[in-house]
């Protein structure tokens, strides 16, 4: 599973001595050690970001980011400056440069999908007339780095200062929406929105998120989309944060009216479960996982298998909050042998794999959850009785964005029950009942 | 030389008749009496019927007490109970009877009837309880994840007896102190009728929730509960009082309770409002469904519809434990 981290450190690419107005390339190393090298390039651009409560000194988080032009504009992550973005009045957003400067930001533009930002740094002082910057890659010649090329990220971790960690390019992960480059080395909070560069300094990616479970499994957003963000500011010209959050609102109708697009495009699929066919969904785009309690030295009275499946990328448009995933699960519980549990037992049993987590609290980002239950049928010929509860609850900053949670239960015979689940975040109302119609036509008994 | 008292219903229907082989017999609320009037109208110890040698028997009212005769007007102390005289007690008729009074004379081989009157009694006071008991062990065993049989689950429902014979002892001890009338059998009543009010609202209520496909607000749970909660306390302190008149202090406890209630409610209310998390109700087999089945493209239209509920909440206004 792909966590993002919510701190993240920023990497420079360097440069010295360029007019103001020019941005500076950097040429291949030589000399000194390569991490040196790279470092000494590249550092000076890299920039720390840090949100603090307004009218205090201390942080509620830091990032990084690096600038790309003399105008005093950065790249960094959209989850570095979202907690700012949705309560200007609580936060503050600050930088602090490669020389010790701080001044305030201000969001220019944002990528909700690619968790990509422009800001203005305020006031950024210009050393010996030169500012060092970072090049953007140009999107029609951008080079692809090859398997196993070094990548060097840089960053801020734990907010120890801009360091630089080493890795390697590991090709962009498949079955992604928003591509993400596979970096092997190691990222930490606080480094988000910092600059990966090859040993040519030339920008990869910048560092967004790691796998939690996994060593040194890190991900970049590619520069590239850095590029086409960085193409739609014309100057650093700061956007009010209510125009940002209208911003994010159609920037998740977007997603959603391509995923909906992509999914009804997509054959669906059914898969077995027991005596169930079950629909599947976005099945090269899911990371899926498959259990069962089954035990032979201590065997339950009720046996479980389960499927259950999540998007491989997610945007995450609210901070510390929604995920604007994808998800479902399907979970059949069965009597070990026949008459070893009753109607009333095998229901008790399957309980929690249906309505656990179903209903949701409300929240200063979220309306009241309001849920309908219903007995329906389902199966392409609407011969199986099943038990649907089907909640939604809107978003309050974006309209016409809701996460629906859906739980359909199918329990008319007496030895097992199946109860599938799905979750979706950040989502349309005809995007929901596409998925729940498809869920009621695709299961069935097989 | 022998005595039957006949309990009659208001039409003059004879519900029981109790043969005594005495010449005194003591009639009232309370245990220690040979006929026994479950009325909150009548003392613990209200009326003695005395009958000397073949005369017709008499009935005298204990000190404080009185009775009517039906037909009479006003309440007396004391009077001679001819062949058709039909004593009031509150709301119990009662018929006196003589060897000459009636030839159908209860066979001595059943239970006297003050053994047999008690004993129906006393089972229908603990009726409430057991079928709470019976409830409370049809509800693990259904739920239960293990599999076992339901005479296992009744001895987990038997554990209900702990906390409900402390509870019974108390009220009664209560009674006894303040009315020097234990009405051992009241309370057990009283709390088994609490146990089974409660039992349906935690358990009967969401089971008739999940089987008609209705989910009702969770903040209808808590003031439910504590409403049975109240109506049985409020029924203990009735039979404790005897039902009389309210005194500032029984006055005062049901305002307590009455607050106390409402501060819950309210409580659970403002607890519901910051959560705003749906109760879903779990499964029950599919036999107990009790609404038909929804057509799936009537479904969709609904499903459609409550777009517009579900966008209108956006507009509710946030508590403040929940603002930016």
């Amino acid at each position: 599973m792909i966590v993002r981290t919510l701190f993240s450190v920023l990497l420079v690419c360097s440069c010295f001595a360029t007019p103001a107005a020019e941005p500076l390339m950097i040429g291949p190393p030589g000399g000194a050690s390569l991490g040196a090298e790279i470092f000494a390039r590249v550092h000076p651009a890299v920039v720390i970001l840090r949100t603090r409560l307004a009218g205090s000194e201390r942080d509620t988080s830091s990032g990084s980011g690096f600038l790309v032009a003399p105008d005093g504009r950065a790249i960094t992550n959209y989850h570095v400056v979202a907690e700012y973005l949705f309560e200007p009045k609580k936060f503050a957003l600050t930088y602090q440069d490669a020389d010790g400067a701080t001044g305030t930001v201000q969001v220019v533009a944002i990528d909700v999908l690619n968790d990509l930002a422009v800001v203005a740094l305020q006031n950024l002082p210009v050393r010996d007339g030169r500012r060092a910057m970072l090049a953007l890659p140009d999107s029609a010649q951008s080079r692809t780095p090859q398997l196993g090329e070094a990548v060097f990220a840089f960053g801020n971790p734990l907010d120890l200062g801009v360091t630089i960690s080493a890795g390697s390019y590991s090709g962009v992960v498949p079955g992604t929406f928003d591509s993400r480059i596979h970096f092997t080395g190691s990222l930490n909070p606080g480094m988000s929105g910092g600059p990966a560069v090859d040993r040519a300094g030339r920008l990869v990616g910048i560092n967004v998120a790691r796998a939690v479970d996994g060593q040194s499994v890190s991900f970049l957003v590619p520069g590239s989309r850095a590029t086409e963000l960085f193409a739609r500011t014309h100057d650093a010209t700061p956007l009010r944060t209510d125009e940002l959050r209208h911003e994010v609102g159609d920037q998740l109708r977007r997603r959603d009216a391509y995923m909906r697009e992509l999914a009804l495009a997509t054959p669906w699929r059914q898969e077995t479960l027991g005596g169930f066919l079950i629909p599947t969904f976005l099945d090269d785009y899911m990371e899926c996982s498959s259990g069962s309690n089954d035990s032979t030295s201590s065997p339950p009275p009720a046996r479980t298998q389960t499927i259950s499946c999540t998007l491989k990328t997610s945007a995450a448009p609210i901070p510390n909050t929604r995920s604007a995933t994808q998800s479902y699960r399907n979970v059949l519980v069965q009597a070990r042998s026949s008459g070893s549990l009753n109607a009333f037992q095998l229901a008790a049993i399957a309980t929690p794999a249906f309505n656990n987590g179903l209903g949701s609290a409300r929240s200063g980002t979220m309306a009241r959850q309001r849920c309908t239950n219903r007995y329906t049928q389902a199966g392409p010929r609407n011969d199986l009785p099943v038990r649907l509860v089907w909640c939604a609850q809107a978003y309050r900053d974006f309209p016409g964005i809701y996460d629906v949670q859906v739980a359909l239960a199918a329990h008319d015979a007496t030895d097992a029950i199946l109860v599938s689940r799905i979750s979706l975040e950040g989502v349309t109302w005809p995007t929901a009942l596409a998925y729940t119609n498809r869920l009621l036509e695709g299961t069935e008994r097989q | 030389m022998s005595l039957w008292i006949e309990v009659l219903t208001p039409h003059h229907r004879v519900l029981s008749r109790t043969r005594f082989e005495s010449s005194r017999v003591n009639i009232g609320r309370g245990y220690g009496n040979h006929v026994y009037v479950d009325d909150a109208a009548v003392l613990p110890e209200h009326l003695i019927i005395v009958r000397e040698g073949h005369e017709r028997p008499k009935a005298r009212a204990i000190e404080g007490a009185a009775f009517r005769l039906e037909g009479g007007t006003a309440a007396v102390t004391c009077a001679e109970l001819g062949p058709t005289a039909v004593l009031q007690l509150g709301s119990v008729r009662l018929r006196v009877r003589t060897e000459s009074d009636v030839s159908d004379a209860p066979s001595a081989r059943c239970l006297t009837g003050l053994t047999r009157q008690r004993l129906s009694h006393h089972l229908i006071c603990a009726l409430p309880l057991t079928l709470g008991i019976i409830m409370t062990a049809l509800q693990t065993w259904a739920a239960s994840w293990s599999g076992h049989s339901y005479w296992r689950h009744l001895a987990d429902g038997m554990t209900l007896l702990f906390g409900a014979v402390p509870w019974v002892a108390a009220w009664s001890l209560v009674s006894y102190v303040i009315a020097r009338d234990a009405c051992v059998m009241r309370h057990l009543r009283i709390a088994g009728l609490g146990l089974l009010g409660l039992l349906c609202v935690s358990e009967g209520l969401p089971l008739a929730a999940s089987a008609s496909g209705l989910d009702p607000s969770p903040d209808i749970y808590m003031p439910l509960k504590v409403l049975v909660w109240g109506a049985t306390a409020f029924a203990h302190l009735g039979v404790v009082r005897a039902g009389r008149v309210l005194t500032p202090a029984v006055t005062a406890a049901l305002l307590a309770l009455a607050a106390a209630t409402g501060a819950a409610w309210y409580h659970e209310k403002e607890k519901v409002e910051l959560t705003a998390r749906p109760a879903i109700s779990g499964l029950v087999p599919s036999f107990l469904r009790l609404v038909p089945v929804q057509a799936r493209d009537r479904l969709q239209g609904d499903l459609e519809g409550m777009e517009v509920e579900v966008a209108e909440a956006r507009d509710e206004p946030l508590p403040d434990g929940l603002r930016r």
